[in-house]
């Protein structure tokens, strides 16, 4: 069940990254990015990286893809010009193959990589395992259920949820504490300027 | 073998339905009672009566209006984008109903001790604004689209403002989880060290469900209804319903974060069947929804400008100050709970 639902989530984020590219309407591709970004969180919350996943959700899909989206519908974006530029795309497509194949190609030099990690292929040879002890009358327990990831009723659940947060806490303050403050004060620059510049230019306060 | 597991999944889920309907229709029920709560209080500070002819005081006035509204004719302008002009109003009902799973209801009372509860709140408060945008915009309409527009801005900015009075009651009780929360609200209520960050959370929250003083995307003068101008019929109550939904469950979330949740003086501590806690729970939730319709009947409406300045330029160096202060507090007195 489990592994079926992280096979949608990763189908999911695939299929609408494909689609960001490929809608002809900038605000519906921003609405397959948002698809995006949502599918990616829950696919990192079911591995069982709840934290990450939902700073996914808080920080792109709250904050970034907003704005995004904000800019898209204010700016008056003509329909008939994005077609017509549209039609020029495709004459790249050589580039984007050699770009893309040299990628793909770098990505798998970095990373191992095996078939039993593909979830779609291990899943397969499960099926087949199950259809085994169907046929056999062998016991087999395979069932895992969704609440799993989420359920804290679970020891080992509750661990690794409490344990994600302090450990990136332990990483972050520990061994990155001066890149940590350096990021911070360019934060706070980085906010006080605009409101610095917004309280000037206004003249009724 | 194989079997019988399928038999206990099956009941798992079906304990699990039951489980989030025992949630779902009190809250469902709530935010209709709101609704004719709003009407009444609004009426006897403009020294009204109300409605008062449908069923006893007018209580059964709600569902006579849901009914009103299902029965009418749905309305879809022609040149709107059909799929998110649905979307929108069935995912801000299903963000803002979603965030009642979470909410502690007493000891252990909870359909999820989720470990990254307040989070999931934020999240689910962040992703609310996109029904408001996708409203908007699917409906081809000046409107609808600046009232979206105006909506959108406002609830980003006054997240910040939101999140970080959050912040600040989560360093002091060092976790993200609502029971842990209330728990540590045993000895005093967070709104006694904190009282200057409820006031600018409380702020905070009546523009987040954008109530007046700061409901700037449905003033009725200058924009016809606001983001939810073309909808009509059974999917302008699903709006209807998230924003009272909303209201509910922030007042639930202000009681539980600065007012002790279902914590109260020993007296109320009891073994017997009645649960005591939810309900002191549910008094506490009454009054901020009570302070949410006063300061609707008290309050006029700001500027737009004035209600984006007022954000970024005086409550937002005031969060982060309070940011700044807190820790400090903490560590200088070696009192930091972790």
């Amino acid at each position: 069940m489990k592994n079926l639902l992280i096979d949608i989530l990763a189908f999911g984020t695939l299929f609408s990254g494909v689609l960001v590219i490929t809608s002809k309407n900038p605000v519906i591709a921003v609405i397959f990015l948002i698809s995006v970004f949502v599918n990616a969180a829950g696919y990192l919350i079911l591995l069982g990286i709840g934290f990450i996943g939902i700073s996914y959700i808080i920080v792109y899909v709250g904050a970034i893809a907003v704005l995004f989206l904000f800019i898209i519908m204010m700016i008056n974006i003509k329909l008939t010009d994005i077609l017509e530029t549209g039609s020029q795309y495709t004459k790249n497509l050589p580039l984007a193959l050699a770009i893309g194949s040299l990628f793909i190609y770098e990505i798998f030099t970095i990373i191992p990589f095996s078939f039993n990690n593909v979830s779609a292929i291990s899943a397969l040879l499960d099926l087949l395992t199950n259809l085994n002890g169907l046929i056999l009358n062998s016991e087999i327990y395979t069932v895992d259920y969704v609440n799993t990831a989420f359920s804290p009723v679970i020891a080992d659940t509750t661990f690794t949820n409490f344990l994600q947060i302090e450990a990136i806490g332990q990483g972050l303050y520990t061994y990155g504490a001066s890149w940590l403050i350096i990021t911070s004060v360019v934060l706070l620059l980085a906010m006080v300027s605009p409101i610095f510049i917004s309280r000037k230019n206004s003249t009724n306060i | 073998m194989i079997n019988n597991n399928l038999t206990l999944t099956i009941i798992n889920l079906l304990i699990n339905l039951i489980d989030v309907l025992l949630v779902l229709l009190p809250v469902l029920l709530s935010v209709a009672f709101m609704t004719i709560i709003e009407r009444k209080q609004l009426a006897a500070h403009q020294r009204r009566v109300g409605p008062n002819t449908t069923g006893y005081y007018g209580i059964l006035q709600p569902f006579a209006d849901a009914l009103k509204l299902i029965l009418k004719e749905t309305v879809i302008p022609s040149q709107s984008n059909k799929v998110l002009f649905y979307l929108a109003p069935i995912s801000t009902l299903i963000f803002s109903l979603l965030g009642w799973g979470i909410i502690p209801f007493g000891e252990g009372l909870t359909l999820s001790d989720f470990s990254l509860g307040i989070l999931y709140t934020l999240a689910l408060s962040s992703l609310g604004v996109y029904g408001i945008l996708f409203a908007g915009w699917s409906a081809n309409s000046k409107y609808a689209f600046l009232g979206s527009l105006r909506s959108t801005a406002a609830m980003i900015s006054y997240e910040l403002i939101l999140s970080s009075a959050i912040l600040i009651v989560i360093l002091l009780t060092g976790s993200f989880n609502f029971t842990t929360i209330i728990e540590s609200q045993q000895a005093v209520w967070f709104v006694v060290p904190l009282l200057p960050v409820f006031i600018f959370y409380f702020i905070s929250i009546l523009a987040e469900t954008s109530r007046t003083p700061f409901d700037l995307q449905e003033a009725e003068s200058e924009l016809v209804a606001g983001f939810f101008t073309e909808h009509s019929s059974i999917i302008f109550v699903f709006f209807f319903l998230a924003e009272y939904s909303s209201i509910v469950l922030f007042s639930c979330i202000t009681a539980i974060l600065f007012f002790g949740g279902y914590n109260a003086p020993e007296l109320f501590i009891n073994e017997s069947v009645i649960n005591l806690q939810s309900i002191i729970l549910g008094l506490k939730t009454c009054i901020f929804c009570f302070l949410f319709v006063w300061f609707r009947a008290t309050l006029p409406r700001l500027r737009y400008d004035q209600l984006i300045e007022f954000c970024w330029l005086n409550l937002l160096p005031v969060a982060v100050a309070f940011i700044i202060l807190v820790p400090s507090i903490l560590v200088a007195f070696d009192i930091a709970p972790y």
